[in-house]
């Protein structure tokens, strides 16, 4: 709606159709406040916290495979770090769920924004691990048509001319562009659950 | 002309590239079914076709009354039924069920791609099919085979829909304080009574039959979700002959007026007010919750998925907006052509870059302008083509 400006809030478009239509998804089958509880206190620990590991892992190996791909080391550094917070705020939950007193309360305060910043570490994850697969397509697709990437002129005439090119090449520009705006994101939300803070509990309203 | 549009080789990259979905075709259970990776691909063409061809903005032209009949019933537009069917005759929503009830055996991630198409085009009308395909599934893993004979088929082939019916008034997220009351006639059947609010799919007159799952507590059971128990709740009775028979005493009490998915029929549904609902308990009593997260977790899954649906139409529209949308330019030649069409605007109440569009389209005028596409740094193609024209 945005990008449309006026239009974008006029019916003429779809685009006020759209925002009306997706609102719901939000509150329906579970409002986003109930899926983040459910998130941290049935899912965190299903199979006794197997599930998360298994995800722990796979989102490592995800990391290594981009660390192989020159383009993609920034997102590579970026994943891993968010991954380190993530596993450092799921392991501060766990100690505090089980301390027994008042701070076991943090983690249910703290399960919407950490709804949110595990989805942000999913989604660059995802994208990277796409990256990954159209990065070596587009190496392929060079040699195959003796582009040398690296003359940037006639790599970006190439994109304009081989929509294939273009395609992948959008692909990884995608992830570095997720890994580098929304990722952070992420990262200052771990560090805002990090403070522990119990202000809206206490407040007398 | 619809407004959906979708990036097919960014589907088809996550489908047969990524996921590698084509490599089920190597599953006996699968190449028993006949897929492989060009069937795969025919469905999503077929679906893409159906999605662009059916689909109008959604939602419009909605209308829906509280007639003064028994049933209350939902009006959907005209064009709805037709939908409907065509969509029912493909068999999309359906895919990955079993062949013996009318599905065609397919995987699931295939039925996901598909229903991404159907929601991006109109998520309101999809909403049908899916709440039918999860009340369905339901029957399917947890209901009697008497209950599979008389629901399966005509619930997976699409003549009959589906609901869920969870909330009332007083629970919402906290299903487990539902009101809802289930008393034993004696027969195995059940006597219903309560209210059920927003019930989406709750009434239509698309099918003439419509099967709600309804959670409700047996008389005497106890407090909370533990005593939850399941009942499958047909709008009509279904006759010996499994055609619907007899009204069963579901009356829409209200159909809400509300932000989006205006083409969803959101119901309250008054069951037994007249003292003659039945209902048929599924599986065990006081297990209804664990049957009923079978359909909530496809729900949920579903629910995530409508959100990336819009989201993809959206960005696209967005992006051809704003490949095409020409602003801070300089005119330098008003031509005849370009003229009369600012005149068109004014008469056709079409926004002015529409025209600029329509302009440019038609080969007019596009020498006069020197644009740039807002929102991004690089001159638009368009407009850098003209320059070296000039
Ligand atoms: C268009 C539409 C279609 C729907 N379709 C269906 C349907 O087909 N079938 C059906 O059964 N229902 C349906 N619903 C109902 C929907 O699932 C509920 O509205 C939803 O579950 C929220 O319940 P509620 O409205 O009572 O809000 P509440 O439960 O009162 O929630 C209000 C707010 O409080 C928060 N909250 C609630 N409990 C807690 C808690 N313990 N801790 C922290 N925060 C909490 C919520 O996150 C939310 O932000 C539909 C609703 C709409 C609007």
């Amino acid at each position: 709606m945005q990008t449309l400006g006026g239009y974008g809030y006029i019916a003429e478009y779809p685009m006020e159709q759209y925002l009306r239509d997706a609102k719901i998804a939000s509150i329906y089958e579970g409002t986003n406040g109930i899926q983040a509880l459910d998130l941290l206190g049935r899912k965190l620990g299903m199979k006794g916290g197997m599930v998360f590991m298994q995800y722990m892992q796979d989102l490592a190996a995800a990391v290594e495979q981009a660390k192989g791909v020159e383009r993609l080391a920034g997102v590579a550094a970026g994943l891993e770090k968010s991954q380190a917070k993530l596993a450092e705020t799921v392991m501060g939950f766990q100690g505090a769920m089980a301390s027994g007193n008042s701070e076991a309360v943090w983690p249910v305060l703290s399960a919407t924004p950490f709804l949110e910043a595990m989805g942000h570490v999913t989604v660059a994850w995802f994208l990277a691990d796409m990256a990954v697969m159209a990065q070596g397509k587009l190496d392929a697709l060079c040699a195959d048509k003796g582009v040398d990437a690296a003359d940037r002129k006639a790599y970006r005439a190439f994109l304009g001319e081989n929509d294939e090119a273009k395609f992948l090449d959008g692909k990884v520009q995608s992830a570095i562009w997720f890994a580098n705006n929304v990722l952070p994101e992420a990262d200052g939300i771990f560090k805002s659950i990090g403070t522990k803070d119990l202000s809206a509990l206490q407040v007398v309203l | 002309m619809s407004h959906f549009m979708i990036d097919e080789r960014d589907m088809e990259f996550v489908l047969f590239d990524w996921l590698n979905t084509g490599q089920l075709a190597s599953s006996a259970k699968y190449a028993e079914a006949g897929f492989d990776e060009s069937v795969a691909r025919e469905m999503i063409r077929t679906a893409l076709k159906l999605a662009k061809d059916e689909s109008r903005p959604s939602g419009r032209r909605w209308t829906s009354r509280a007639s003064n009949s028994r049933t209350a019933k939902s009006r959907c537009p005209s064009r709805s039924k037709r939908r409907s069917e065509s969509f029912a005759k493909t068999d999309f929503s359906v895919s990955p069920r079993r062949r013996e009830w009318g599905g065609m055996a397919m995987p699931h991630s295939l039925n996901i791609a598909a229903t991404e198409i159907f929601s991006g085009a109109n998520m309101a009308f999809t909403m049908y099919a899916e709440l039918t395909y999860g009340a369905a599934h339901i029957i399917e893993a947890f209901g009697s085979d008497e209950m599979k004979a008389k629901y399966l088929e005509k619930m997976y082939t699409g003549q009959w829909t589906g609901t869920m019916c969870l909330t009332e008034p007083g629970a919402g997220s906290d299903v487990g304080a539902l009101k809802t009351k289930a008393f034993p006639n004696g027969d195995g059947s059940y006597h219903i009574t309560g209210s059920k609010i927003f019930i989406s799919s709750g009434d239509h007159d698309m099918t003439d039959n419509i099967i709600h799952p309804v959670l409700a507590r047996i008389d005497g059971a106890p407090d909370g979700i533990k005593g939850v128990s399941l009942f499958l709740v047909p709008k009509y009775l279904v006759n010996g002959d499994g055609r619907p028979g007899e009204f069963n005493d579901v009356v829409t009490g209200n159909i809400e007026h509300k932000l989006g998915i205006k083409g969803n029929a959101t119901c309250t549904l008054n069951f037994g007010d007249h003292g003659k609902c039945v209902g048929w308990l599924v599986g065990e009593e006081n297990k209804g919750i664990v049957y009923m997260f079978q359909m909530m977790n496809e729900a949920r899954l579903y629910v995530g998925m409508q959100g990336q649906s819009v989201a993809a139409t959206a960005y696209m529209n967005a992006l051809k907006y704003a490949k095409e949308r020409i602003q801070f330019t300089h005119v330098r030649d008003m031509g005849e052509s370009r003229r009369a069409a600012r005149g068109d605007h004014r008469t056709s109440g079409h926004p002015p870059h529409a025209d600029v569009h329509e302009v440019d389209d038609r080969g007019h005028a596009c020498d006069a302008l020197q644009g740039r596409a807002v929102g991004g740094h690089r001159r638009n193609r368009r407009g850098r083509k003209r320059k070296e024209a000039l």
